[in-house]
């Protein structure tokens, strides 16, 4: 098997790892396991180096959109930054504010650092626009996903879509 | 990975999580038990769909597995929710390789599938991920 890429840190090795040496047969844990290592080592390419995979589509639209995510993160970064500057004893903001700095590392991109959108004046409302945020965002990358050519860019923009949307869930929201 | 080997891959891991959720549905409290049998409902759909599409692109269906081991003991409400979080999340990053290796309306389903397994993996408790299932 190929080496692992950068999504794919040791953490989801090691535990299944240890388990599937006790798995009676492939399956509840041996066989997720399994797949997220294929899947990790076809996506390489893309998610770290942005030009070792051949799209199978046109490339230029994909680059695009690569570009269009990037600065959706970087967006979404801004955002939390302002809303932490703003109500700094928020939990688990900071989490979510990282998860979205390894998105953009894993796009392989570098964007300007977006400027401080304006933060609600009641934390309520704050965190309600940032649900609304991350919804919007999983509903554009599912987009994004569909219309790119090449299956490593679009295994990583299905892994951010998923990412955003129990980001929407986890800050409070319905689905 | 090609569509028919990710297809059967999704196939595998929804049996593993019908499975999981009915180990781990008694541990749970009543009002809690009815939120695990519709996702096991949802699950046992997911792969009905999953199988018809496996014939339909052609692929030779996998069997059931024999049997499945739980990567710990669940003899409690939080072990079995933990459980619970854990299949969604790794079945969240089995549909993200689902939609790479498909196109069109099938990616489509797969980035949906993924992101309502991410979202049921949060209901359960599990933490947020970058990359879910996969950190």
């Amino acid at each position: 098997m190929e080496k692992l890429g950068l999504i794919s840190g040791p953490k989801a090795l090691d535990s299944p790892a240890q388990i599937s040496r006790r798995a009676i047969v492939a399956g509840l844990v041996l066989s997720p396991f399994a797949l997220a290592a294929c899947g990790a080592s076809g996506g390489q390419g893309s998610t770290s180096g942005a030009t070792s995979s051949a799209p199978t589509d046109s490339p230029a639209p994909d680059e695009s959109i690569r570009a269009t995510c990037a600065s959706a993160e970087a967006d979404l970064i801004a955002l939390y930054n302002a809303t932490l500057v703003a109500y700094p004893d928020t939990a688990g903001l900071l989490t979510i504010q990282d998860e979205h700095a390894a998105h953009l590392e894993a796009l392989g991109v570098s964007v300007n650092p977006s400027s401080g959108p304006d933060v609600a004046t009641s934390v309520t409302q704050a965190l309600k626009d940032l649900q609304k945020a991350e919804q919007a965002a999983a509903e554009a990358r599912t987009s994004d996903c569909v219309a790119v050519g090449d299956a490593a860019l679009a295994r990583l923009i299905a892994l951010i879509a998923a990412s955003e949307a129990a980001h929407a869930v986890a800050l409070g929201g319905g689905a | 990975m090609n569509q028919p080997e990710a297809l059967i891959a999704a196939i595998n891991g929804e049996a593993a999580a019908v499975y999981a959720y009915g180990l781990l549905g008694p541990q749970l409290d009543v009002p809690t038990q009815s939120l695990a049998r519709s996702s096991m409902n949802a699950h046992r759909q997911r792969e009905l769909s999953l199988r018809a599409k496996l014939d339909v692109v052609g692929g030779s269906q996998p069997g059931a597995a024999v049997a499945y081991e739980a990567p710990f003991p669940i003899n409690d409400a939080a072990s079995a929710k933990e459980l619970a979080g854990l299949v969604e999340m790794r079945l969240a990053a089995t549909y993200a390789d689902l939609a790479g290796a498909s196109t069109g309306s099938d990616r489509n389903d797969a980035v949906l599938a993924a992101r309502e397994s991410a979202v049921r993996g949060i209901t359960w408790g599990a933490p947020t991920a970058a990359f879910p299932g996969l950190n």
